[in-house]
């Protein structure tokens, strides 16, 4: 899960882009708005964490740009001024969401992933496929009474797929959501995840279409 | 209360003046009033002795035997009665009334003041020029004095009863005439410290507007004073919030990380945080206190020497960079200013100077002699004016700069210079390229 993290200081934007990692989000970080607004227009982010405090240009104009462009992805904006105004015009701009600093790095894990359950039309925060029960918040699958430890990028590949079922999801595309800009990609590292995938929940969960990419079919109905 | 002040002012004032123009009055009356009684008391001696020249001496002898009045003993009264003398050609008293004086002949007619026991009698004399007698009328002394002073007495009766009466009127007056300044001090009154709305100046008098609108003022300027100080404690608070939310999210880095060179690095993190929040909340102490406590005392201070201990202090963190921190400064160079605060100004220009710099570049403070100036140039990337102007600003940074500051040296610094009479001025830096910083001394 790609999210773009749009903070100029330094120490906070440190923080928050190690911290979102740890809960097993690929992130990148800009550090201004114009730096943002070319990362957006490039990459298609699952959610955009947004300081309105920026230099050169402001977090509310990056904000607007981004909805004026078609751009959907859900935003959640930082703020050090709590005034009810400043909220208001945020959420009235296209935010989301909005955390005041300081905030609890566990309440902006669990911000984002409601907005990106959300985003994807789901109410629960567990994914459900057949017998099995996934839940991004803890990287475990849940079949029956077993329960099966996934990493982190593991546990990002399956969400994608699970989201899409019924749809090939690209090498290319998988990767470009699982890893950060200046992330090293060794060039089979998605077989790996996959190949450790099939291990852990079975071979026929996820199929491979040749020349196409990676699958998991709809449950039947 | 100044109300009653002025009341009791105006009261005493008043009734002093109109006391004095009555006594002014008075006077002339009395003086007045004395004519016109010696003007009536020598008309009836006149004419007392004109009647008594009509008649012969027979009839004299009689009026002159017969008693002056009912009351003839009484001083009081017997003013009306005539006394009078009749004296023959050769001086010899032929007729005395009684109650007349037994003075001497005196051959004059007219009128004249005879002394006579320790009394001035106002006698007037006739002669009858056919038989050559001389009639002389004689009025009890003091009858004019007395008439006199009883008018006199009653004006002045008057008048004190009236001056209280006025004064008590005047007070009475003077109280409904003072009640909008009462009310322009209720509606001081009911004020709390919260409200600084100009007071209402439509229903006050104009003498009293020059002090309403000069208390306006004072309100508007208080006002803002409050609200840039609102401003400052919001913005300050608002700061520190960014630092200790990477503090905080540092920290949970840290209690989540997986491996060991994470958990250091977060570690540090969090030191280096809790350092720049130290740095932050310095320079917002010293920028308060700077804003509430007048100027340490100025003293002849030597710049050269606060320059040289400041750039010291820095060579440090210029090396950590790799800039070249240089200082040009001649002999003595004596300022009035207070140690401790010229070092804190020299300080954070130069602290600005290595931040901002580019790494590699040079800080260079110069020391000038006449005019007295200090200046702190570097070379680093150039600073645009429209940037330059919001500098000084409190909690302005520059964009694009990932130097982190607290936002405030340069507002330090402009009130530093402005509690001893210097000017800071932003302009190019080294050879016209970079950015530098001046602070002139008259």
């Amino acid at each position: 899960m790609r999210l773009l993290l749009v903070e100029d200081d330094a120490l906070l934007g440190n923080g928050i882009e190690v911290g979102l990692r740890q809960a097993g989000f690929t992130v990148d970080w800009a550090r201004d708005g114009n730096a943002a607004q070319l990362a957006l227009q490039t990459t298609a982010y699952a959610l955009v964490v947004l300081d309105l405090g920026l230099p050169h240009v402001a977090g509310m104009d990056v904000l607007a740009g981004l909805r004026a462009g078609g751009n959907d992805a859900p935003v959640l904006i930082l703020t050090a001024r709590d005034l009810v105004a400043d909220r208001v015009a945020g959420l009235e701009a296209g935010a989301d969401d909005y955390l005041v600093k300081p905030f609890d790095l566990v309440e902006l894990v669990a911000r984002i992933r409601a907005l990106l359950r959300r985003a994807r039309g789901r109410s629960v925060p567990t994914i459900r496929h057949g017998a099995l029960e996934l839940d991004p918040a803890s990287l475990a699958v849940r079949r029956g009474a077993e329960v099966i430890a996934l990493s982190a990028r593991e546990c990002a590949i399956l969400v994608d797929l699970l989201e899409h079922c019924g749809m090939a999801l690209s090498r290319a595309r998988l990767e470009e959501s699982l890893y950060g800009w200046n992330e090293e990609v060794e060039s089979n590292a998605i077989e790996v995840h996959i190949h450790h995938l099939r291990k852990k929940l079975g071979a026929d969960l996820i199929q491979t279409i040749r020349g196409v990419g990676y699958v998991v079919r709809k449950e039947p109905a | 209360m100044s109300g009653h002040g002025i009341r009791r002012r105006l009261v005493v004032l008043l009734s002093a003046s109109v006391a004095l123009v009555w006594a002014g009055m008075l006077a002339f009356t009395w003086i007045d009033t004395r004519e016109e009684v010696a003007e009536q008391a020598d008309a009836r001696l006149e004419e007392g002795a004109r009647t008594i020249m009509l008649l012969d001496l027979p009839k004299l002898a009689a009026l002159a035997r017969a008693p002056a009045g009912p009351d003839d003993d009484d001083d009081d009264d017997d003013d009306l009665s005539l006394r009078f003398q009749v004296w023959d050609n050769a001086g010899v008293l032929r007729l005395s009334s009684r109650g007349a004086p037994q003075t001497g002949y005196r051959p004059g007619v007219g009128h004249a003041m005879l002394d006579h026991r320790r009394y001035a009698w106002h006698t007037y004399a006739l002669r009858d020029p056919m038989q050559g007698y001389q009639v002389r009328v004689f009025e009890r002394p003091g009858v004019r004095g007395r008439l006199v002073n009883q008018t006199a007495t009653r004006m002045a009766q008057v008048l004190l009863v009236g001056l209280p009466v006025l004064a008590l009127l005047a007070w009475i007056s003077i109280g409904y005439g003072l009640r909008p300044l009462r009310r322009v001090s209720d509606a001081i009154a009911l004020r709390d410290a919260t409200r600084l709305d100009p007071i209402d100046r439509t229903a006050i008098p104009v003498e009293v507007q020059p002090l309403v609108d000069a208390l306006n003022r004072l309100l508007a300027r208080l006002s803002a004073s409050l609200a840039h100080e609102r401003a400052f404690t919001a913005d300050a608070a608002h700061e520190l919030r960014t630092p200790l939310a990477a503090i905080k999210i540092q920290a949970e880095v840290a209690l989540g990380a997986v491996d060991e060179a994470e958990r250091s690095h977060a570690m540090r993190q969090i030191i280096h945080g809790v350092n720049r929040t130290t740095h932050l909340v310095r320079q917002l102490l010293l920028l308060a206190r700077l804003d509430q406590a007048p100027a340490a005392p100025a003293q002849p201070v030597d710049l050269a020497r606060i320059a040289a201990d400041s750039a010291a202090r820095f060579a440090g963190a210029a090396l950590d960079k790799g800039m070249m921190l240089e200082l040009v400064a001649g002999d003595a160079c004596t300022v009035s200013a207070e140690p401790v605060a010229l070092g804190v100004l020299v300080d954070n220009l130069i602290d600005n100077a290595i931040k901002y710099g580019r790494p590699g570049g040079q800080v260079r403070v110069v020391v000038e002699p006449a005019p007295i100036a200090l200046a702190v140039l570097g070379d680093g990337p150039a600073i645009d004016r429209a940037v330059q102007a919001r500098l000084v600003d409190r909690f302005y940074r520059a964009e694009g700069n990932a130097a982190e500051g607290s936002g405030l040296g340069l507002s330090i610094v402009v009130r530093i210079a402005q509690a001893y009479g210097a000017r800071l001025q932003l302009g190019p830096g080294i050879n016209g390229s970079g950015f530098g910083a001046t602070v002139s001394f008259e």
